[in-house]
């Protein structure tokens, strides 16, 4: 067992803000925590890195309480910045060897992290040298490498791919992001998602928190949601998926099938150009509603029975507890 | 390992310092690069550098130089019988110099004085009513100043003084009673008083001596624990700490900072007292006007006496760094309380406050105090930290309650340490309104039933 997290508690005065969270991760890849705002997620992140002290619980890597001393832990926080005023390069080599990469290999590392993430202007501008008497008519041309920019000269998304490379500057084995792609475009997006597919293919582990359901599922085995500083559901995703079982029925038609879906038993959700979004209790009544269909001669063009996406199964185990007030 | 710490019901372990170096090398290396410390440094030297020339100029007429010529010629044109002794012995600062009757003619003597720069001629002659004249001369290239030329003609003066009272048949033992030295000293009635009861030892002195000393600890102070605030608060409104806290203890972040901070400070010192010891080469270099350590001593600060004098420093340095780790910690505990830079003010205030305290304390307690009150704030911390080196300095107390003192305020760094350190991560974390007093101890309070990581 890798990382295990056991009754994990925490209370600011009578409020409990974590309440005995517990998991495991055995394998390398990714373990999701999820949750509403104010769910608990940063705090748990916080008390795992031993940023914050807990009420109880314990968190173990391999064995041992986990620190950087046990463990090469690499962290986006989700309130994540660089010093305005110092230049980007100074920040990295900084970070590196607070986290015992010395400056050599940590120049080396942030060499190749910036080209990877197409960074390399800033912690590296250049400019076009002035043709000097001796190479005139030479056809030479050179460049003069200036000093790093300073945080504050580059833009949001810029400043959010040099935070990725302080996280990942010491090659950790355990990676905790905190919503990694809030605020990034979409090409930015491919370029993280890229990486993070990178180190899962490098054997990392790696523990996300995300409001991108899409992207959570993308990469993530398990997951953890927290509602209210309880865990309200956790296990293995592709199990709970079939847990819900195939309920989604996506159906698209030449005419209006609206009757028979009534007809059926099942629950519309939406409808746009003969294309219908339907509720099913499951494989046997989206069979019969097929069945009908063709036997009115109806010309079914797509039949889709899926289980529920993670964002549906979140909506449905948060939001059903938030409808119960 | 683990050190002291269970005041507060938990201990620090060498873990909490792991990083500080990296820490302290990182801000030292910023302040160092910052245009605008750069500037700072240099507007100091320049600053220091004219504050001594104005000094010097200033004080030239108040302030003896020394005593710098190797020869004096009297050309004795009175008819007095004028004695070299009787010159020689008129200040002990004449002791070494060659004083000799002139046998050649006054016109032979001043053709001597271009070639011997540190040579002085007296004439001495009659002018009308039998009144004497003294009149002094040097050479081109004379490397004399006014202040010996000064003492000469006063030592000449005199000398004339005993010879006319031996020709009046006066003898050597009357002349030395008659003119036995005395000195005049005056005194207000509270200073005269408080030397009647007290003992102190120079009730103006020893203000002076707080006033210097005092002066210097509470600008380094207010200076560092300035920088210190910016600095923790910036780091926090740059959203970095997170970061930081996953590789480094909050403690070591705070301390690598605080002596990044001290460093910086020192070196500013070094380079303002570097101006200052160049323009004082330069002045007595290049320049009529001259630099003496007398100036020095005029403010307290002794030079020449050795062994003290180092012994001295190390007080003055050990307490400057205790009296710079309390506020310092203070300063980053109270930054750490701010969300961001617009509450900065409300942090160096508080320092501030307590530096003010304790300096009016010991300024009011070095005019009104008794020795006893001033041995008792000697040990009180933050007060202490401005009167105990001048209290020993000035002999109130004594080695041993010096070392009582360093302990009381090396406990007090130490518990302030072990309170940083718990509630210094909850801080930087923090956000919202400045977290006041009482917030503070229930942070505290939570950390200590909390398992610490």
């Amino acid at each position: 067992m890798s990382l295990v997290v056991s009754n994990l508690s925490k209370k600011y005065g009578t409020k409990t803000v974590v309440d005995n969270l517990s998991f495991e991760m055995k394998e390398p890849g990714v373990y999701a925590l999820l949750g509403t705002n104010g769910a608990g997620k940063t705090t748990a992140i916080r008390m795992m890195l031993g940023m914050l002290s807990r009420n109880s619980g314990s968190v173990l890597w391999r064995g041992l309480p986990l620190s950087t001393a046990t463990c090469n832990i690499g962290y986006l926080p989700e309130e994540r910045g660089l010093y305005p005023k110092y230049t980007l390069l100074d920040q990295l080599i900084y970070f590196a060897q607070l986290r015992g990469v010395d400056k050599a290999e940590a120049k080396k590392r942030i060499r190749y992290w910036s080209r990877r993430l197409d960074v390399d202007e800033y912690l590296y501008p250049t400019k076009p040298a002035k043709r000097s008497f001796f190479s005139r008519g030479t056809g030479a041309s050179g460049e003069i490498l200036l000093s790093s920019k300073k945080a504050d000269q580059i833009s949001k998304g810029n400043q959010q791919k040099i935070q990725l490379i302080t996280t990942l500057l010491s090659d950790p084995e355990l990676l905790v992001l905190d919503e990694p792609m809030s605020g990034l475009d979409p090409v930015n997006t491919d370029l993280f998602k890229s990486i993070i597919r990178d180190e899962i293919a490098k054997g990392k582990y790696i523990i996300m928190s995300s409001h991108q359901m899409a992207t959570v599922e993308e990469f993530c085995t398990n997951i953890t949601i927290l509602d209210r500083s309880k865990t309200v559901l956790q296990g293995n995703l592709n199990a709970i998926k079939k847990q819900y079982g195939r309920v989604n029925l996506l159906l698209k038609t030449e005419c209006d099938i609206s009757e028979y879906i009534r007809e059926s038993g099942a629950v519309l959700v939406s409808e746009k150009e003969f294309e219908y979004n339907i509720k099913v209790t499951g494989e046997e009544q989206a069979n019969r509603l097929l069945g009908r269909l063709i036997e009115r001669g109806i010309t079914v063009i797509r039949f889709d029975l899926r289980e529920p996406s993670l964002h549906e199964i979140f909506v449905e185990v948060v939001g059903g507890n938030h409808d119960a007030e | 390992m683990k050190y002291s710490s269970r005041w507060w019901g938990e201990t620090m372990t060498r873990s909490d310092f792991a990083g500080t170096g990296k820490v302290f090398s990182f801000t030292l290396a910023q302040y160092l690069k910052s245009k605008s410390a750069i500037s700072m440094m240099v507007l100091m030297v320049v600053l220091a550098s004219v504050c001594t020339i104005i000094m010097v100029s200033s004080s030239a007429n108040m302030i003896p130089v020394s005593f710098n010529a190797d020869r004096a010629v009297i050309i004795n044109e009175s008819g007095h019988d004028i004695r070299t002794e009787d010159i020689a012995g008129f200040t002990p600062e004449l002791a070494g110099v060659d004083i000799v009757i002139a046998e050649e003619d006054f016109a032979s003597v001043l053709r001597q004085l271009d070639s011997r720069p540190g040579s002085v001629a007296l004439l001495i002659e009659k002018v009308d009513d039998g009144e004497l004249s003294v009149t002094p001369y040097t050479g081109a290239g004379s490397t004399v100043n006014s202040y010996t030329i000064f003492l000469l003609s006063n030592a000449v003066t005199e000398a004339i003084s005993l010879a006319r009272l031996r020709e009046a048949g006066i003898g050597d033992e009357q002349i030395d009673s008659a003119f036995a030295p005395f000195s005049v000293s005056s005194l207000s009635y509270n200073q005269y008083m408080r030397r009647q009861e007290d003992g102190l030892p120079g009730g103006e002195s020893y203000f002076w001596m707080t006033y210097a000393y005092s002066i210097i600890v509470i600008m380094l102070v207010i200076f560092s624990t300035s920088y210190i605030v910016r600095s923790v608060v910036e780091e926090k409104a740059s959203k970095l700490v997170e970061l930081l806290m996953v590789s480094v203890k909050p403690l070591a972040l705070l301390l690598g900072k605080i002596l990044a901070t001290m460093c910086f400070m020192v070196l500013n010192m070094f380079l303002l007292f570097l101006g200052v010891a160049f323009t004082a080469v330069v002045i007595n270099n290049f320049t009529d006007m001259s630099f003496s350590p007398e100036m020095l001593a005029a403010v307290g600060i002794n030079l020449t006496s050795g062994g003290a004098g180092i012994l001295l420093i190390l007080v003055v340095l050990i307490s400057v760094v205790l009296g710079y780790l309390t506020f310092s910690i203070i300063g980053g505990i109270a930054g750490a309380c701010c969300s961001n830079m617009e509450q900065i003010g409300a942090a160096v205030n508080i320092v501030s406050f307590l530096a003010l305290f304790g300096y009016l304390t010991a300024l009011f307690s070095s005019i009104f105090g008794s020795r006893e009150l001033l041995a008792v704030f000697s040990l009180l911390p933050v007060v202490s930290i401005f009167v105990a080196p001048v209290t020993y300095a000035s002999g109130i107390i004594g080695f041993g309650l010096l070392l009582v003192s360093w302990l009381l305020q090396a406990v007090v760094v130490a518990l302030l340490a072990a309170f940083g350190a718990r509630v210094y991560g909850a801080l930087l974390i923090h956000k919202g309104n400045r977290v006041g007093l009482r917030q503070l101890f229930s942070i505290a309070g939570d950390a200590k039933r909390g398992v610490q990581a």
